[in-house]
């Protein structure tokens, strides 16, 4: 048998994962026997290396299963888009895990609840539109834009250049609009 | 109870890398560190006798249950339990084979029922701590720490 060296940096090198049918583990992991031996490989220092990789290979048969992977992608993907778009979730059952509406292939940028994230964004905009410009939106439309509020104090204040004129047509502009 | 002899293994090796015993029995009364004396002294008698080279000296004491008792159950002995402790931070981890492992001590919930041994078993926990407590390592000497995982390999 050829003796085989096993390199010094092992734990610096990139890791690759690979499906294991779950009734193959037990197979895969007693393969594995055969590196836990002294004589499959060139020197002590090769060996003890190689024995750490090893045995945390086949502890890590066990340890993470990757439906339990794809579950927790799924379960960042809910997040994601409930925190962004409103979508509400709700878990039909356990185990095993049910949880509708099922994750769509693609989604466009409706906005299911105004509190996500896009929501507050969405009620800040409309918010702006309507004070500043007054336009009117589907949250705002009941009040008059600054714009407009300005407009309507500069026609008030009709050719006065007398600043306590000014003043004084201010202030009974103000006490209308209060 | 201890059978009445240990055996000696010396293990020799000829220059293409093949490698061969001699065994010798020795009173098991002796210590390890006078059957290792004695072993060393008849290894060095042998030297002149033959042209391979000592690479090992393996020193076996046998202790059988009396009498034996029959199996618990139709387990099959292939069914082999790998118990994974850490050592440390920097040392491998330790793994301990038991084998016929029982089905009462495999996980029943998915995804590892059936092959995942479960690590809240009352019998696993106690293993574990036995494990610990009584200075068991790892083939490099590193004490066994915690459980980290268990599953059931086929061995043979």
């Amino acid at each position: 048998m050829a003796l085989n060296t096993f390199p010094e940096d092992w734990r610096e090198q990139p890791c690759f994962i690979v499906a294991i049918p779950r009734p193959l583990v037990p197979y895969v992991g007693g393969l594995l026997k055969i590196a836990e031996m002294r004589g499959f490989w060139a020197s002590s220092d090769d060996y003890q290396r190689a024995y750490s990789a090893v045995v945390e290979l086949e502890r890590c048969l066990m340890s993470t299963c990757l439906s339990d992977l794809i579950e927790q992608n799924n379960a960042l993907y809910r997040l994601v888009n409930t925190a962004l778009l409103g979508q509400a979730y709700t878990v039909v059952s356990d185990d095993p895990l049910v949880v509708t509406p099922a994750i769509a292939p693609s989604v466009d940028l409706t906005i299911l609840d105004q509190d996500s994230l896009i929501g507050r964004i969405d009620r800040l905009t409309q918010l702006l539109d309507n004070r500043l410009a007054g336009t009117d939106t589907p949250l705002y439309s009941d009040l008059p834009g600054i714009k407009q509020q300005l407009e309507s104090i500069i026609a008030a204040l009709g050719d006065d250049s007398d600043l306590a004129t000014i003043i004084s047509d201010l202030e009974a502009i103000a006490l209308l609009l209060a | 109870m201890l059978k009445p002899s240990a055996m000696v293994e010396l293990v020799w090796q000829d220059e293409t890398g093949s490698t061969a015993v001699t065994q010798l029995n020795i009173p098991s009364s002796l210590t390890v560190d006078e059957i290792d004396a004695n072993a060393t002294a008849l290894a060095s008698i042998l030297v002149p006798l033959t042209g391979a080279t000592l690479i090992k000296q393996r020193i076996k004491y046998t202790k059988a249950p009396e009498p034996l008792s029959p199996a618990s159950d139709s387990t099959p002995i292939t069914r082999t339990g790998a118990f994974f402790f850490t050592t440390g931070d920097d040392t491998p981890d330790a793994v301990i084979i038991v084998p016929a492992v029982k089905d009462s001590i495999l996980d029943t919930t998915f995804p590892r029922a059936g092959y995942g041994i479960d690590l809240s078993n009352s019998d696993v926990i106690t293993f574990a701590d036995i494990v610990t407590l009584n200075g068991v390592s790892n083939v490099f000497g590193d004490d066994c720490g915690t459980l980290n995982d268990a599953y059931v390999q086929s061995r043979v």
